[in-house]
């Protein structure tokens, strides 16, 4: 959302030492010095990052407006469209095959192969994380029973180290 | 064509047209200006980098608002001053204080770019900034923000006078009296140094 007040005048605050003739255009005195000192001042360093992440968010804000719903929902219907033709050339396929001659049936024995399917590797997956987890369960065991607790420690430090280390690095 | 050689005005034009890769450049020439306006401002490293990335994308949206009869530089700068102000009332910040800031933190130090420098001028010089940085902090910030404006940014007068939205009068009298006030601070500062070398 644009703030459009920035660009409308703001509210100034208000000069203590402020005296009548303050709006007077004066004749501000040269001085060199002055300005050679406040010119030595060291400059605030600008992270490589900083371009880069400005940009990144100007890129986006321009996609984000560039997308129309017509546009969201004619690809929607695409998608819906080729999915539904895949599941018709399927089961046509399906009829072929068993001599199934209702379209009806085919559909319904369509629908119910895709759904064992689903269960099968529903039950894979399901088998896969139960097996991961026992491993990492008796690794870990193993490892607080039968590692010193000295090792453990240095262990732990190098971790938190490198956690360190590499938010110290991303904040470059 | 090379962007580089195009002014302000006329890369905001094309980008206009659609051609936003050209914003780039523009954040590549302001961004030094704008961090270090805004640091100074608010002391504060990591907001400034936040409220400057906020100034540009606010820059960008309101690009098709800007009008091509004012200097890009000043547009910019007023959009960067009024976020600064913004910020610092959230933050509930005085802009009307005296208070400064230290400006010896850690922060600013590791980010001072490092000069070639003999170790004795290197101490004496980054004594002397830091001094004069710290002497800026405690300037009120109506006098801070413009003093960085004019001597810092570079801005002429009557730029500082349409960014901040002041008469050129009041916007030179308060450079003038802000130069005062610096000047007195960093007199009284070395006086106090030189009375406790001799005590």
């Amino acid at each position: 959302m644009v703030d459009s007040r920035s660009m409308e005048p703001h509210e100034h605050p208000v000069d203590p030492m402020a005296s009548p003739n303050d709006g007077d255009d004066i004749e501000i005195p040269e001085d060199p010095d002055f300005e050679q000192a406040l010119k030595g001042l060291p400059e605030i360093k600008v992270p490589q990052s900083f371009l880069p992440s400005v940009m990144f968010q100007v890129y986006e804000k321009h996609a984000r407006e560039k997308i129309v719903l017509w546009q969201v929902v004619l690809i929607a219907l695409l998608l819906l469209g080729g999915a539904c033709a895949f599941l018709a050339l399927d089961v046509a396929a399906l009829m072929e095959s068993t001599g199934e001659p209702s379209l009806a049936q085919a559909f319904n024995n369509k629908v119910e192969a895709v759904l064992n399917n689903f269960d099968q590797v529903i039950a894979a997956f399901g088998t896969l994380v139960s097996i991961s987890w026992s491993l990492a369960k008796g690794t870990a065991a193993h490892f607080v029973t039968q590692t010193p607790p000295l090792v453990m420690a240095v262990l732990a430090a190098a971790l938190v180290a490198l956690v360190f280390g590499v938010r110290r690095f991303l904040d470059r | 064509m090379d962007e580089s050689s195009l002014t302000d005005e006329a890369l905001v034009e094309k980008i206009k047209q659609g051609n936003i890769d050209l914003f780039e450049e523009i954040v590549a020439r302001y961004q030094r200006k704008l961090v270090n306006y805004i640091y100074r401002m608010i002391s504060d490293y990591d907001s400034a980098m936040e409220l400057c990335q906020e100034v540009f994308i606010k820059v960008f949206n309101s690009l098709d608002k800007y009008n091509p009869e004012y200097k890009f530089t000043t547009w910019i700068h007023r959009i960067s001053s009024n976020a600064t102000i913004d910020w610092m009332r959230k933050k509930k910040l005085d802009t009307y204080s005296i208070e400064g800031n230290d400006d010896d933190s850690p922060g600013l130090r590791a980010q001072l770019e490092a000069k070639v420098l003999s170790p004795l001028q290197d101490l004496e010089m980054s004594q002397l900034q830091g001094r004069i940085e710290q002497a800026i902090g405690e300037l009120p910030f109506i006098y801070r923000q413009l003093i960085i404006l004019r001597h810092l940014n570079e801005l002429s007068y009557d730029e500082i006078a349409t960014a901040v939205d002041l008469p050129l009068g009041t916007v030179k009298n308060r450079i003038f009296r802000g130069r005062e006030i610096l000047k007195s601070k960093l007199a009284e500062d070395m006086s106090r140094q030189g009375g406790s070398k001799r005590g």
